[in-house]
């Protein structure tokens, strides 16, 4: 499988390899990328201690230390680690490293239900990435634009692209 | 006169002759390479107190015979003197009182004449160090200021309680490109630059030879030319006359205290006051560079930014204070006023309204001629005040005066003829107190009393005095000549104190006292507590061990505030966990209500020493490349050589409290975050205070808590409250943007939030106590603590 290669601004930093793998699913800002001869662990969960090239992290809205998850994702990430998460943003404070708590029941089994704890902000994600140990954490997608949002809470997805 | 005598003060370095006649004094070998000069005045005890912890704190072993610390003291009469003697005990101060107030501009330039080093740095004693500020500046005084004359270095502005970043540094403040540091070898691109940097002492070093030969020239230009920035003079006219470059350091090395009291010791109000400030510098700068000097128009641009802006300039013609002298020379200033687009979008439209024209009409008249009302018959005023009758030397008393104007008068801010409220001491001139007046923070109309909180100083001779507390005319004087209601008199009969204690121990005596193991201790005994209390390198809580109390950062007034609004319940025969104890003011306080254990649970503060810690982390957060992130705090203490878990250097001042109160208090060396508590099982009331934001993991930590807890937990954290979302569930993630700087702050949840995480944490019901969150406006978040109990 040949990928077709689009350059990007990443594209300086990024290693050029000639074998490619498989897309991880769409959406995650990774198509306009050349990920050829990357490894790429898309359930970090799942993997063990594995380390990556590529790291999708998908459940950081449920984990129950969202900052531990995160420098766990950096230990892991060898080039990129990618974060989708719905976000939330208080029109107003975008630049407050917030975090929207939301309410749990306390559930019988803690290890086995996944509920939704949090919801982050754009500038909540970065400061997570960069307390890390992530120096380049750039927003894929989201948040919307600042005119629109009026004065009530946005809620968005939120894509990361974070590298050591 | 009140000076130290060397007999006295046998460590202290007193220069009198130099200091006294003000002038330059000899360059003698560089010796010393950095003198710290601290100008100081009355009413700055406390101000100048944390200034110098936040100094020595940075000064180590490898800066002795480098730095050495001036302090001028502008005849102040609140124990400033006390403070620096304790200092004088460990570090090398040049110190020396006025005999009389002299002015904070002379004072600046006395602190200088009394200093030896090869650079000054001028220090404001109200603002303070940055960690790591110290080892950066003396690094880039020896490795590469051999062309610089002087440097300007980045500030954070602090709010009064330097708790936190009030609000970013204005633009106009900081030169282009104010992110690279830069030298100016350009004399007027420097001034042009960094002239608005070089009003601001604490950011200001100078290399003293330079600031010597300006003085030499004409030792009385500097205050002849500006009453306000003489040092900015003689800064001026050393860039001017080739003596080397300017440099500017973009790093935050100085927390400034905003709010200070410049605008209302300078005629009333922020407007008159800023008009003060910019003809000032305005002034200087004509002295400096000619009137048709790029660099002047340059630097006029960045003082009207900042101080006459065009907000008050629209403020001054539409507002209240309109038809004074202020708006008047603020007019002066704002010629290109057309200029702006704001000018037609709103003054415009608005001076079309009929009230607003008739408002203008009275304005010219009133500025037709050019004064102000003048106060002084019968009957314009009252002013009441309750003033104590017997004071001890030296204490503060504190006064709630009201100001009432009768009849028709109105007693008005605005220049020309401002109104102040006068504090006066009468009596033996030995040690009074120098004369206070204060600018009342608005115009005072009939029906509409103002009510002021007013503290002084008791003087330092014994005998009667006379307390008066009055208002003062400009241009008038003392109103009560002619109307006696405007001011209240009393004589104080001021005693000696009657045992030497700190400041702060005599407010213990109204706030529950921890237990004591006897009612009474005898002179000697009450000594040694005293030397031992001494010798705790650093006290965070302030406990009272029975006549002595601990010198806390926490102050006596803090802890009691902090436990009232804690609302214990009923602790007597239940067992307590105090997690996080460090010097234990809350275990013995559980202990003291009666609880029949209680446990004192802590790891991290009774493992190091708290000023040690700050030492290395000064000195790692020097080594930090601009742009990158420090290391944990924690990884560096365990990591350094102050890390003891089993010396535990840090819980001295527990033990000396635990030994002296005779507590039964037990303390369990753990780590709450990581190791296995289980063992201690569980506890009927359980405090969690100041803990959890910081710790990474909160909900974890809520879980352990309610796994401790038996019956209900005090949870009591630094928090914020989002403006224009009051009910915002949310927490700020303090990742590289750590809170008062402190490197193990990571978590500040809105009350909302701390509710959810402790719902989530296992816990049935929570209920919010103590003082309500603020609701600061839309668009800002206010810092804060807040309190709950949860039941299990």
């Amino acid at each position: 499988m040949t990928p077709t290669r689009v350059r990007t601004r990443l594209d300086r930093h990024w290693p050029v390899r000639e074998v490619a793998r498989p897309a991880v699913s769409a959406g995650l800002g990774l198509e306009q990328l050349d990920l050829t001869g990357l490894t790429v662990l898309d359930d970090p969960a799942a993997d063990g201690a594995a380390t990556a090239d590529v790291v999708v992290l998908r459940d950081l809205h449920c984990a129950e230390d969202p900052a531990t998850a995160v420098f766990r994702l950096r230990e892991r990430t060898r080039v990129l680690a990618v974060i989708e998460v719905p976000a939330t943003e208080w029109p107003g404070h975008e630049e407050r490293g917030l975090i929207e708590v939301l309410p749990v029941d306390p559930p019988a089994d803690p290890a086995a239900a996944r509920p939704e704890r949090w919801s982050p902000s754009a500038d909540g994600v970065r400061e997570l990435c960069r307390a890390a140990g992530f120096t380049d954490v750039r927003f894929v997608a989201g948040p919307p634009a600042y005119r629109p949002r009026g004065w009530r809470p946005v809620h968005y997805r939120l894509v990361v692209h974070a590298r050591p | 006169m009140r000076h130290l005598s060397a007999q006295e003060l046998p460590e202290l370095t007193v220069d009198r002759r130099r200091a006294a006649r003000h002038g330059p004094s000899p360059v003698p070998s560089a010796a010393v390479l950095l003198s710290v000069c601290i100008p100081t005045h009355d009413g700055r005890r406390d101000e100048l107190a944390h200034a110098l912890a936040t100094l020595t704190a940075q000064l180590g072993p490898e800066h002795a015979g480098d730095v050495e610390i001036c302090i001028t003291d502008n005849a102040s009469a609140d124990g400033t003197e006390e403070l620096v003697r304790e200092l004088a005990r460990t570090q090398t101060v040049v110190y020396h009182r006025h005999d009389r107030d002299i002015g904070a501009a002379a004072n600046v330039l006395a602190s200088v004449a009394v200093a030896s080093g090869e650079w000054v740095w001028l220090h404001s004693s109200d603002d303070a160090l940055a960690p790591g500020a110290l080892d950066a500046v003396v690094r880039r005084l020896r490795e590469g200021a051999d062309e610089l004359v002087g440097l300007s270095l980045g500030r954070a502005r602090m709010d009064r309680g330097m708790g936190r970043e009030e609000v970013p540094e204005p633009a106009a403040v900081l030169p282009d490109d104010p992110e690279r540091a830069r030298v100016f070898t350009d004399p007027r691109e420097a001034l042009a630059q960094a002239g608005i940097m070089q009003t601001f002492l604490t950011s200001t070093i100078v290399r003293r030879v330079a600031w010597v030969s300006v003085v030499a020239q004409d030792a009385g230009a500097p205050m002849r030319t500006t009453r306000l920035f003489p040092h900015c003079y003689i800064i001026g006219r050393a860039l001017l006359d080739g003596a080397g470059a300017w440099g500017w350091d973009p790093r935050k090395r100085v927390l400034a205290r905003t709010g200070n009291e410049i605008f209302s010791a300078l005629g009333g109000g922020a407007v008159s006051a800023s008009v003060e400030v910019s003809r000032e510098l305005v002034k200087l700068w004509i002295v400096l560079l000619g009137p048709r000097d790029p660099a002047f128009r340059a630097l006029c641009e960045r003082a009207w930014a900042l101080w006459a802006s065009p907000a008050w300039i629209e403020h001054v013609k539409l507002g209240p204070l309109a038809g004074t002298a202020a708006d008047l020379r603020l007019l002066g200033l704002a010629g290109p006023l057309w200029r702006l687009p704001r000018f037609w979008t709103e003054s415009v439209p608005r001076l079309l309204l009929p009230h607003l024209v008739a408002h203008a009409a009275r304005s010219a008249r009133l500025r037709t001629f050019r004064m102000g009302p003048r106060l002084g018959g019968r009957g314009l005023a009252q002013v009441t005040a309750e003033l104590p009758a017997d004071a001890e030397v030296g204490e503060y008393l504190r006064m709630r005066c009201t100001v009432e104007a009768l009849g028709a008068a109105r007693l008005r801010t605005a220049l020309p003829r401002p109104v102040y409220l006068a504090v006066n001491w009468d009596g033996p001139a030995e040690g009074r107190p120098t004369r206070q007046r204060l600018a009342l923070p608005r115009t005072v109309r009939p029906g509409h009393p103002l009510v002021m909180d007013v503290s002084t100083s008791a003087p330092w001779g014994t005998g009667e005095h006379v307390l008066s507390v009055g208002l003062w005319q400009q241009g008038v004087g003392r109103l009560d000549a002619v109307d006696p209601d405007s001011a209240v008199r009393r004589t104080v009969r001021v005693v000696e104190q009657a045992v030497e204690e700190p400041p702060r121990a005599e407010a213990a005596a109204s706030r529950p006292r921890a237990p004591e193991p006897e009612p009474e201790l005898r002179d000697d005994e009450h000594a040694a507590l005293r030397a031992a209390v001494a010798r705790v390198p650093s006290w965070w809580h302030s406990i009272d061990l029975g006549g002595v109390v601990t010198p806390g950062t926490k102050t006596p007034e803090i802890l009691a505030a902090e436990l009232a609004g804690l609302r214990l319940p009923d602790l007597r025969g239940r067992t307590v966990l105090d997690i996080g104890a460090w010097d234990g003011f809350y275990s013995f306080a559980a202990e003291r209500a009666g609880a029949a254990r209680v446990v004192a649970l802590d790891h991290l503060v009774w493992s190091a020493e708290l000023y040690a810690f700050q030492r290395v982390w000064s000195r790692v957060l020097a080594d930090v490349p601009p742009g990158h992130v420090p290391p944990d705090a924690l990884d560096v203490m365990e990591a350094s050589d102050i890390w003891d878990p089993v010396g535990l250097p840090g819980r001295a001042g527990f033990d000396l409290a635990h030994r002296t109160l005779g507590s039964a208090v037990e303390p369990v060396v753990r780590d709450f975050a990581r190791d296995d508590l289980s063992s201690l099982g569980r506890f009927d009331v359980v405090l969690f205070l100041g803990v959890l934001y910081h710790l990474r993991d909160p909900l974890g930590a809520l879980r352990r808590v309610h796994a401790l807890c038996g019956d209900v937990a005090i949870i009591e954290t630094e928090a914020i409250a989002i403006g224009g979302h009051p009910h915002a569930a949310a927490a700020q993630f303090m990742g590289t943007r750590k809170r008062n700087y402190d490197p193990t702050n990571w978590w500040a949840p809105t009350a909302v939030a701390l509710e959810r995480w402790c719902l989530a944490a296992g816990f049935s019901r929570v209920e919010h106590v103590g003082s309500r969150p603020p609701e600061p406006r839309a668009g800002t978040v206010s810092p804060c603590r807040v309190a709950v109990h949860a039941w299990r």
